[in-house]
């Protein structure tokens, strides 16, 4: 009996470690071989077989990359875009998720199951009427015109969001500080955001990781003057002939920001979505 | 006195504090739905430039229908939809388990590495898997060479048969992330003693898994499935940046077919109706989830 529960411990430890490496590898060895291929050489990059570490790491690629104008401007392009958008969404959703979190009146959940429910229709639904708005507005190929058009998803999120993590804060706090003469605003300034930061912060990070590196809208909406990360990179793929050796370490000068954020916000990042989104 | 003047504010707060969403969701997101319903239902001509429609009722929606390339569309959504939830749920279960078991740093790295996938913007990811999958000087075709799984090398986004699961395959990778937060956080409610006690009595990992894990997890399951359905069904950018939909519509899906419709076409009228139908979709299958589940709904 002894000897037979050793041998079931036994082999699942084995089948654990197995299985831990083999969907590990699955899920980092891409981008592994991404940042192997941008410190290839075209020789090396187009040798066949193909080898796995190049031979000496050339720096030169990333060099060139950075001196690029158009590049660094698809950057500087994707930080306005982002930052703004996740504040808006921040200070619309900080608003509205109070309403939803703090107030009972009739058809709450109805608005908030639709506001939720605009997610669920495929993206071209908005992005169609959004182009004949925008160009109305002349906000094509504007970064207000990309901020609104992100805003669209990133808004019903923020909301859905902090509206769940605003609700685990016990009301008693904000109404004391209150009744100590805050307004309103001031107690959610003063003691729900603090209490939530954690919500707050995993709620902005999702917004600006996805704000930056969001695509199909911009395919429609940003042109020369506002072209975003994605569209640089979508022009690396579409050139006649495809500059590898410099679109490889362009795709990891460009992820850099976001994988520091991800490496600084780990831990925000899983217990945000945890405790937050799954409540709901 | 001084209650009725907080609850007389409180109504006022409520509103002000709305206005800022209601303004942006309906100038940019209800008035683009109705529009869009409304193009769906209309003859879109553009004389001397300026859109101009008439109601033509479901005619866009009748000659969608009609369309074979719609119906090879729909079948490679649905497609694409079973695999990706299926593959997503099993592989983002393992991740989950692997890393809620992992410890000390080990864990710590685990937990930043898992989110790469989901942290890397889809043209990147996109750009990356097409290196992969390159058929001249690809690591897949290379490693699957040397296992002997294949006798040459295959160019598997430039051929029909394989392009679609190709891009399921990188899909997938890309969605797991997500999933396995998901369920990394219903892990949590897994209870010890039940997994200890079972242990002792001899029940195995897969035995522990089936009857312990899985029922506590169940409703994350649930709602991650859901979620997923939504994503996959209107999924774009992964495909858009491999192939386009093709080679030979072999990669066509509705909502690339919807944005080709629309925005190479410009076919705004039978595009909008696309997404409709693509909506429609959506729609069913959550309906049909919800139905098929409900015993055990989850309130609020």
């Amino acid at each position: 009996m002894i000897k037979s529960y050793k041998t079931i411990r036994y082999l699942n430890r084995t089948w654990a470690i197995i299985t831990s490496l083999a969907v590990m590898l699955y899920l980092i060895f891409p981008v592994f071989w991404l940042l192997m291929s941008s410190f290839k050489m075209p020789v090396e990059l187009f040798a066949s077989p193909p080898k796995i570490f190049p031979e000496a790491f050339s720096w030169s690629n990333y060099v060139k990359v950075l001196l690029d104008a158009s590049f660094l401007d698809s950057l500087k392009n994707s930080f306005i875009v982002a930052i703004f958008t996740t504040s808006a969404s921040l200070i619309i959703g900080t608003l509205a998720g109070y309403v939803f979190a703090r107030y009972r009146f009739k058809g709450k959940k109805t608005l908030l199951i639709l506001i939720l429910g605009t997610q669920m229709m495929p993206f071209v639904i908005i992005l169609i009427p959004l182009f004949v708005i925008m160009r109305r507005l002349q906000l094509i190929d504007t970064y207000l015109g990309l901020i609104f058009a992100y805003m669209t998803f990133s808004v019903p999120y923020a909301i859905w969001m902090l509206n769940a993590f605003f609700k685990t804060i016990p009301f008693e706090l904000e109404e004391a500080a209150m009744v100590d003469g805050c307004t309103r605003l001031k107690a959610i300034w003063k003691v729900l955001l603090p209490l939530s930061r954690p919500g707050v912060t995993s709620t902005g990070i999702f917004v600006l990781i996805g704000a930056w590196n969001h695509y199909l809208y911009a395919t429609v909406l940003s042109e020369s003057v506002t072209r975003t990360f994605p569209i640089r990179m979508q022009n690396f793929m579409g050139q006649e002939r495809v500059i590898y050796e410099q679109m490889y370490p362009a795709a990891i000068l460009g992820s850099l920001p976001i994988l520091i954020i991800v490496f600084i916000f780990q831990k925000n990042i899983i217990s945000g979505l945890t405790s937050g989104g799954i409540k709901s | 006195m001084k209650r009725l003047k907080k609850s007389a504010l409180q109504d006022h707060t409520k509103e002000l504090f709305l206005t800022p969403t209601l303004v942006f969701m309906g100038i940019f997101v209800v008035y683009p739905i109705i529009y869009s319903a409304i193009l769906a239902m209309s003859q879109i001509t553009f004389p001397q430039g300026v859109l101009t429609t008439s109601f033509n009722g479901l005619s866009n929606f009748i000659k969608v229908i009609k369309n074979k390339l719609f119906v090879q569309a729909l079948k490679n959504t649905i497609i694409f939809t079973f695999i990706r939830i299926t593959g997503t749920f099993i592989i983002g279960l393992m991740v989950a388990l692997v890393v809620s078991r992992a410890k000390g740093l080990l864990a710590k790295i685990l937990k930043t590495l898992f989110l790469l996938p989901w942290a890397l913007s889809d043209v990147v990811n996109g750009m990356m898997w097409q290196w992969m999958y390159n058929s001249q000087y690809g690591i897949i075709n290379e490693i699957l060479l040397r296992l002997g799984i294949i006798n040459n090398y295959i160019p598997w986004l430039n051929t029909p048969a394989t392009a679609l699961y190709a891009i399921i395959f990188a899909d997938i990778w890309k969605s797991v992330p997500f999933v396995a937060l998901m369920y990394l956080a219903a892990l949590k409610n897994v209870s010890q003693d039940l997994y200890d006690a079972s242990e002792v009595d001899g029940a195995n990992i897969i035995q522990r898994f089936l009857h312990i894990t899985i029922p506590t997890i169940k409703p994350i399951i649930m709602i991650t499935t859901i979620i997923q359905t939504m994503w996959a069904l209107k999924s774009f950018d992964l495909i858009w940046v491999l192939t386009e939909g093709g080679p030979l519509n072999s990669t066509l899906t509705l909502a690339v077919l919807a944005y080709r419709e629309s925005f190479i076409y410009m076919r705004l009228g039978t595009g909008a109706a696309m997404a409709y139908l693509l909506t429609f979709l959506s729609i069913l299958f959550i309906y049909i989830y919800l139905k098929s589940n409900r015993k055990d709904k989850i309130d609020d």
